[in-house]
């Protein structure tokens, strides 16, 4: 194993080996580092996420730390070629969550949370928004398991003062 | 208007709450049928993080999802934050006012911003349209627009579609007649107001007045410590500060020296001057804003890229671009672009959007279908822009294209 490839564990017994830059994007496993505790030879256990969804994080991951080296490689790019290179990432984030079931974006998001990775939450955030806009308030309450705690009097009034929103 | 509109919003809160008292039993029964445990939970503030990137009719038809959301969602720093994530987007969603043939309705388009991408076309499906009751525009910020409804002034959101028309102004000297106020309204971002600025457009009696929006307190006086002046140009908001073009003597006697910007402070409501140095106002016109005395001024102000720009409308092909380099020095710059041969022959005017380096114009005599005309400082070239789907032949003429933020404000 290279010095600066690390392994990780999932929840459910899965092991990935990934370049400890990408895992950096991970605030809670760039600390781990920063504080030694990471055994080189010893895969980090990540109690609260699963293999398959471990698997997008990384893939998430190595991802944008190309991107970041390109931006230090190019430090003096032109503003079109700048725009390019955003408009590349955009794809290919828009790419990645594509076809992403409403199930796997919400694990998805907990486990961003759980590894404190910012920029994937603001990512699936983003893309849960996007899908739920055109919902129905009883829509939204079963995917977000919430419970409508407005008697009908009280809905009917938020839902009268709204009514445009329902058009 | 609208105090009565809240009482009786709070009489029937009343209402309500004993009613749902009766109801209690029945709903302790539905509780029972809970959500599906199974399913995943997502913790409150990842909730919050996700209704924060919603657009505003979303949010204000998830307010009746539960009470936890209705109260996020109305909260004042859940409007403040998702204000500001709809601000960073750049460049910024585009709104375009029309009017009607009958002076009473503008229709207010709402789409992505041309400039986002490279596409010549804009479809309909991304196009947002509203009608309002207005005669026009007097400027807009923040995704908010101050307008003309009628003989009155009001404010209103597109997003929300509210609409709150101010009180009449009182004045100690009554003029019989006169003209109105001019009408500019800007955004305190320190104390999170919205004020507009009524500046009294006769001369010698110089009674500006300031509203709170959405405020108690009505119209207030405010002193002005630059004396008397006229207003020529529309408002334009920029960082907390609202600019317009006028003159510091009365019209007839007023010569190029008297031509100045004014920087009005939204928060202190103090009023700033910036001279414009005589060497830049064009030859042979009364001042910088017009030619000739009591004529409509073609300037317009644009944010240069947070400095004041002054930018005129295309005459004989070509047109003069002006930008504040440095209010206290009067340094200003000043060129001359040239329209390329196939758009020279257009009657256009320039709207207050600006950016990437490229001033937007439209036709002063609408076209179907609509067109949108970009003019890069930079290469001197021009791109035009088709927004599909509108029903020009029912409208008149463009009034304003300006930059829209989706804005949560309930005014």
């Amino acid at each position: 194993m290279s010095s600066n490839m690390i392994m990780l564990k999932s929840s459910d017994g899965a092991s990935f080996e990934i370049e400890e830059a990408a895992a950096r994007k991970s605030k809670i496993i760039a600390n781990m580092i920063e504080v030694e505790c990471v055994d080189e030879d010893k895969a980090i256990p990540l109690q609260n996420v699963t293999g398959n969804i471990l698997a997008l994080v990384i893939e998430y991951c190595n991802k944008h730390i190309v991107d970041d080296d390109d931006d230090v490689a190019t430090e003096e790019a032109s503003e079109e070629e700048e725009e390019a290179k955003k408009k590349k990432v955009d794809d290919w984030e828009a790419e990645f969550m594509n076809s992403m079931s409403l199930e796997t974006m919400f694990e998805l998001l907990l486990a961003a949370n759980y590894l404190n990775i910012k920029s994937l939450i603001d990512l699936v955030c983003q893309t849960i928004a996007n899908n739920i806009k055109d919902k129905t308030p009883e829509e939204v309450r079963k995917i977000f398991s919430i419970e409508n705690d407005f008697t009908p009097e009280e809905e009917e009034e938020i839902r009268k003062e709204n009514a445009w929103a329902f058009g | 208007m609208k105090l009565c509109f809240r009482l009786l919003s709070i009489h029937q809160k009343k209402k309500m709450s004993n009613k749902g008292f009766k109801r209690i039993p029945s709903r302790r029964k539905s509780s029972n049928h809970r959500p599906n445990p199974t399913k995943i939970y997502i913790p409150l503030d990842l909730q919050i993080s996700t209704l924060l990137r919603l657009p505003v009719k979303s949010l204000h038809r998830f307010q009746c999802v539960s009470k936890v959301w209705s109260s996020i969602i109305t909260s004042r720093d859940f409007r403040n934050k998702h204000f500001n994530i709809a601000a960073s987007s750049s460049p910024p969603p585009l709104l375009i006012t029309f009017k009607d043939f009958y002076d009473k309705k503008l229709l207010l388009v709402m789409l992505r911003n041309p400039n986002a991408s490279s596409s010549s076309r804009v479809p309909y499906t991304d196009l947002s349209l509203l009608k309002v009751y207005g005669k026009m525009v007097n400027n807009t910020a923040w995704g908010l627009i101050s307008l003309r409804i009628g003989v009155n002034e009001g404010i209103c959101n597109p997003s929300t579609r509210l609409l709150d028309i101010f009180p009449q102004q009182k004045y100690k000297i009554i003029a019989e007649f006169g003209p109105p106020p001019k009408y500019c309204f800007g955004y305190d971002p320190v104390e999170d107001q919205y004020k507009v600025l009524a500046v009294d457009q006769l001369f010698w009696r110089a009674e500006h007045k300031v509203l709170v929006v959405g405020g108690e307190g009505g119209w207030r006086d405010i002193s002005c410590a630059v004396s008397q002046h006229w207003a020529h140009t529309s408002g334009l908001y920029m960082n907390g500060f609202i600019y317009y073009g006028a003159v510091c003597q009365p019209m007839l006697i007023s010569s190029p020296e008297d031509s100045i910007i004014v920087c009005f402070n939204v928060k202190l409501e103090t009023f700033n001057i910036i001279k414009v140095p005589s060497k830049v106002v064009p030859d042979g016109s009364v001042n910088m804003w017009v030619d000739t005395p009591y004529q409509f001024t073609d300037k317009i102000l644009i944010n240069y890229g947070g400095r004041i720009g002054v930018v005129e409308n295309p005459r004989e092909g070509r047109f003069r671009v002006w930008v504040v380099e440095d209010a206290e020095k009067e340094e200003w710059s000043m060129n001359t672009y040239h329209l390329p041969q196939s758009a020279a022959g257009l009657n256009f005017k320039v709207m207050e959007t600006f950016h990437n380096g490229e001033i937007c114009m439209v036709s002063k005599v609408l076209s179907d279908p609509f067109s949108l005309f970009y003019y890069n400082l930079k290469t001197k070239s021009m791109r035009s822009v088709v927004i599909e789907g509108l029903p020009i032949s029912k409208l008149e003429q463009v009034v304003t294209v300006s930059d829209h933020y989706e804005n949560f404000t309930s005014l």
